[in-house]
């Protein structure tokens, strides 16, 4: 253990860890990265305490050749190794900076590296690297090793011909180190050292090699503990403003009227889905109200989302010339088609968006509504005292990209009484898993719900059907956002506007 | 999710087992993208082992549809579970796509 090449291996381990550490302090180290931080931190006093150590206990002794030369190109492995962490290049590098300094510290004739593609971003092009062998001598001596039985993990010999499987081989090496690349989970390859002369690995020898390779190792880690967190970090800070999107285009404040009642509900699944619902008043004592759930999750569902609400916005503007008051709006059908017309530029391909419009009208007493291919509207019918779903055909959009969407969409209309309920929802409540964790909630355990609370206040109603809800999906995580709105209409009847 | 492919002279069919999400939904538009697929008069999709469908999975019918409808090449899902069948339904797709009971309806549309 008295080998300079171990100052290499240590340095490269404190310069490693040092780098890991700064990046992760530069990047806020906040949260799941801090104890990160800690570690790194522990494992370089630990490395450092041992350099230190060493430094001043043992006098550089190299075994034979001249000192100074020996020390100068090990200064000079130690330099390059410092450089590629110092830069954050590649694993790569380090594995090529690994062989060869192997290679100078044990006077190798030859050497090859075998990275283990799985876990070192290598493939068959580059899974090797050769130091002085060719490929062809390489496979050879692979054949021998393979035929050996005892040749498993660490394996050093003296004299290859002594071995069977070697034997009548035409290979010009006689001596052998296989050295595998532990890792803290897995292995990173087999380093394979040569030399022509019998005889000539000893035990020093081997330890060094591990010693280094060791060091090595710790350093590919550090690389990949830096490289994954920094990901990780990137995918929060993705989801971050996702949610932040989202809950931003959530209406705060629900409108209020003492014609309905309007009680909503919403929860964001930990990945971000693309619910969203808006409400606007129309002059004449209406008010329209969207649902809709846009296809994908993340970022770019929380962008069509704000596309989705942008486009409501603007569509249900007072066109100044219409003809009649009963142009001044689009109805939802024509809504729909040209909601369908203005995301076709920017929705990708297999994305679509689900949605339904309700204009609701107190004055006329009825609501009308078009289904862009959302779920289907639950409603609870006062003086017939039923409970059933709005029955209407509906493509979602984005799907049929041109004119003849328009065929695809259709208007409802509904004369609601006072006592109407009305639960509008995204498929997040109706596909919740529960139960033994393939079963859904359900449309029909949905409308049981409501048959049960009706004649309570929306606010009541939605909680009802919420408290269901969880018992229902109790213990298994929430997959996709969920939204429920319940409208009630109410029979304190205001005058009607001059 | 498995994807089995059977094809015949100018069918090939595809057997769909098990869920198709997000991340299963990889495998079949793989399957579905391959050129030579435009070869064939007909695809017929059996269902009969599909036992749900995401928005993902949908969305790799959806983003295929148009592509085969422009090479004449028909679309036919068949075996579809009631379940299944409700996603396609509410989301309109029962009005462009072709879905049938059976088999031997699929081979006769």
């Amino acid at each position: 253990m008295r080998h300079p090449l171990l100052y290499i291996g240590f340095l490269l381990a404190l310069l490693s860890g040092a780098l890991a550490v700064g990046n992760l302090l530069a990047d806020g180290g906040s949260g799941s990265a801090s104890w990160a931080i800690w570690l790194l931190l522990l494992a370089d006093l630990g490395t450092l305490a041992v350099l230190v150590k060493l430094f001043f206990r043992s006098p550089v002794t190299p075994r034979s050749a001249t000192p100074a030369a020996l020390r100068e190109s090990e200064m000079l492995s130690l330099q390059r190794l410092a450089q590629i962490v110092q830069r954050g290049q590649t694993s790569t590098e380090v594995y090529s900076v690994l062989l060869e300094s192997a290679v100078q510290t044990v006077r190798a004739d030859a050497a090859w590296l075998d990275l283990d593609p799985n876990h070192t971003g290598t493939d068959d092009t580059n899974a090797t690297q050769y130091h002085n062998i060719t490929p062809e001598q390489v496979e050879v001596l692979r054949i021998g090793l393979r035929a050996h039985p005892s040749v498993e993990g660490e394996f050093v010999t003296n004299d290859l011909n002594r071995h069977a499987s070697f034997l009548g081989t035409a290979q010009a090496f006689r001596s052998l180190i296989q050295l595998p690349l532990h890792g803290l989970h897995f292995n990173y390859g087999t380093l394979y050292l040569l030399k022509v002369e019998p005889g000539t690995f000893n035990r020093e020898d081997l330890s060094i090699l591990q010693t280094f390779t060791g060091q090595a190792v710790l350093s590919i880690e550090n690389l990949e503990l830096m490289r994954t967190s920094l990901a990780n970090q990137r995918t929060q800070e993705e989801l971050k403003i996702a949610s932040q999107v989202q809950d931003s285009l959530i209406p705060k404040n629900l409108p209020t009227d003492n014609w309905f009642e309007i009680s909503s509900h919403s929860l964001a699944a930990k990945e971000v889905g693309g619910d969203f619902y808006d409400f606007l008043h129309l002059p004449g004592r209406r008010l329209a109200v969207i649902i809709g759930d846009v296809s994908g999750k993340g970022v770019t569902a929380a962008f069509h989302m704000a596309q989705m609400k942008g486009i409501f916005h603007s569509l249900m503007q007072e066109n100044p010339l219409a003809k009649n008051e009963r142009d001044k709006f689009p109805v939802p059908s024509k809504f729909m088609a040209q909601a369908n017309t203005a995301l076709v530029h920017c929705l990708e391909k297999s994305s679509f968006i689900t949605s339904s419009l309700y204009i609701i009208d107190y004055e006329q007493g009825g609501f009308v509504f078009a289904r862009a291919g959302h779920c289907h509207t639950l409603y609870y019918h006062a003086l017939r005292e039923e409970v059933f779903y709005f029955d209407s055909a509906g493509l979602g959009l984005g799907i049929i990209r041109n004119e003849s969407y328009e065929k695809h969409i259709k208007n409802q209309f509904y004369d609601y009484s006072p006592g109407d309920v009305m639960v509008i929802y995204t498929d997040g409540i109706v596909e919740a898993r529960g139960g033994c964790g393939t079963d859904e909630y359900g449309e029909d355990r949905l409308k049981l719900r409501l048959e049960e609370s009706y004649f309570q206040e929306a606010e009541d109603i939605k909680n009802f059907i919420l408290a269901d809800l969880n018992s229902f999906t109790h213990g298994f995580p929430i997959h996709d956002d969920q939204t429920l709105l319940v409208i009630k209409f109410k029979s304190a009847q205001p005058l009607p506007l001059a | 999710m498995k994807v089995t492919a059977q094809p015949s002279a100018d069918t090939l069919t595809l057997l769909l087992d098990g869920e198709l999400d997000a991340s299963s939904a990889i495998v079949l538009d793989t399957e579905l993208a391959k050129p030579d697929i435009l070869n064939y008069r007909k695809v017929l999709i059996d269902c009969a082992k599909l036992s749900y469908i995401s928005s993902a999975g949908l969305g790799v019918f959806i983003s295929h549809l148009q592509r085969f409808q422009d090479a004449n090449v028909k679309l036919v899902f068949f075996n579809m579970q009631e379940k299944v069948f409700n996603v396609f339904e509410i989301l309109g797709l029962d009005a462009l796509m072709t879905i049938v009971p059976s088999l031997s309806e699929a081979e006769a549309a």
